[in-house]
């Protein structure tokens, strides 16, 4: 399969994951469609055999965090998280789960930059620690401290454990 | 004993334990209630970011998005339905699966790698054909079946098919697109590609992208990464 091709096919993984980093998808698609032109032009610095997902995760998560250092961007608000676009396709998603969904989506946006790539990589994309180390460059210990830090937290974000719930980061765009 | 610390307790959750240890911190976990909530925590956490991150995934992808990665190419990698690239390929991984059984059937490599070359030929005269088969339905089963359903196709070569619609959305000219799955068999032999076609003025369904997934092991499962 052709560069270009793989690219194409991994095209709904990358969008899920800088979704999953920026919160919104048409931020994401900007944030892939950049990815995607680096990786072409730097296409021969990917090893053929070796995984081309975890090579684009790496791209796009050091974007992403270029992106947030230069411009000092605020996280979004999880009401622009993009729901329009998937409310388009399926029409039938019911209101409850939409409400609850946006509240982990807003959690894990108040998760450190560097932990929720972590989070995303090994939750919804499956990669091992092992994997996710290499495709990042950090030790695996990095990985696992990381990981398990955006988990706990996110949990208390979600339970109000003993911390007070913090406010979502965009209440005055209401 | 196993150190039942935070990261040993992810571990376990996350599968990434050697199977001695897995069930080393098992047995700890029944006598440590601590240690069980953490372990659920860990439980819940995956779960809830899945279930709000994937949704992402399943949003229709913008064709500029697409345009931008096939720009500067000389053919996109993204075959228009009547040329014929990703029929040909097609068709060839169905003769491939008979060329196995032929070698399987005692005729030797020699005399398989003969009748290969004949079947194929046989299958390219009857290429117009099926593909005829295989447009009509696909026009018939984009206009009329809901997504999910299944419209099945035979032609009389013995080449059968399936077109199931997945899902619709509207592109930026405001023309009604879906996405569908395209099955074509073959004595047991089977191949698997994915559409998106968008119904012009004319009323035809139109190709815009057919993605044809690679290796054999993305006959079903790898798909669901395809689109």
């Amino acid at each position: 399969m052709d560069f270009r091709d793989e690219l194409i096919a991994l095209l709904p993984r990358l969008r899920r994951f800088a979704a999953g980093l920026c919160g919104e998808l048409a931020l994401a698609d900007d944030l892939v469609q950049e990815a995607c032109s680096r990786a072409i032009a730097h296409q021969h610095k990917w090893q053929p055999g070796t995984r081309l997902d975890s090579w684009m995760f790496r791209i796009i998560q050091n974007l992403h965090r270029d992106q947030l250092r230069a411009a000092n961007v605020r996280n979004r608000h999880a009401d622009e998280t993009g729901w329009q676009a998937e409310s388009a396709i399926d029409g039938a998603r019911e209101m409850d789960s939409r409400t609850d969904l946006g509240i982990v989506q807003a959690g894990i946006l108040q998760l450190p930059e560097d932990q929720r790539a972590v989070l995303l990589m090994v939750c919804v994309d499956g990669l091992s620690y092992r994997e996710t180390a290499d495709s990042l460059q950090i030790p695996v210990g990095t990985v696992m401290s990381r990981l398990s830090r955006a988990r706990l937290r996110l949990h208390e974000i979600l339970h109000g454990d003993d911390t007070p719930r913090t406010p979502p980061a965009t209440e005055t765009a209401r | 004993m196993v150190a039942l610390d935070d990261t040993t307790l992810m571990a376990y959750v996350d599968g990434e334990l050697d199977e001695q240890t897995a069930r080393l911190v098992e047995a700890q976990l029944e006598r440590n209630y601590e240690a069980r909530a953490t372990v659920a925590k860990y439980r819940e956490t995956a779960s809830v970011v899945r279930s709000a991150v994937l949704p992402y995934g399943h949003a229709p992808i913008p064709e500029r998005l697409i345009d931008a990665i096939g720009a500067g190419r000389p053919h996109l990698p993204v075959r228009r339905f009547p040329t014929n690239g990703g029929w040909v390929r097609s068709l060839s991984a169905i003769a491939a699966g008979l060329l196995l059984l032929l070698v399987g059937g005692g005729g030797g490599f020699l005399a398989a790698t003969y009748r290969f070359d004949a079947f194929e030929a046989e299958l390219m005269a009857q290429r117009a054909t099926v593909e005829r088969y295989r447009h009509e339905a696909v026009q018939s089963a984009l206009t009329t079946l809901v997504s999910g359903k299944a419209m099945d196709w035979t032609s009389e070569h013995a080449v059968q098919g399936r077109i199931v619609p997945i899902r619709t959305f509207k592109n930026r000219k405001g023309q009604y697109c879906r996405e569908y799955r395209d099955e074509l068999s073959r004595e047991g032999a089977m191949s698997v590609q994915y559409g998106i076609a968008c119904r012009h003025d004319d009323k035809v369904w139109r190709n815009t992208y057919v993605l044809v997934p690679s290796g054999p092991a993305a006959l079903d499962g790898g798909m669901k990464g395809a689109l």
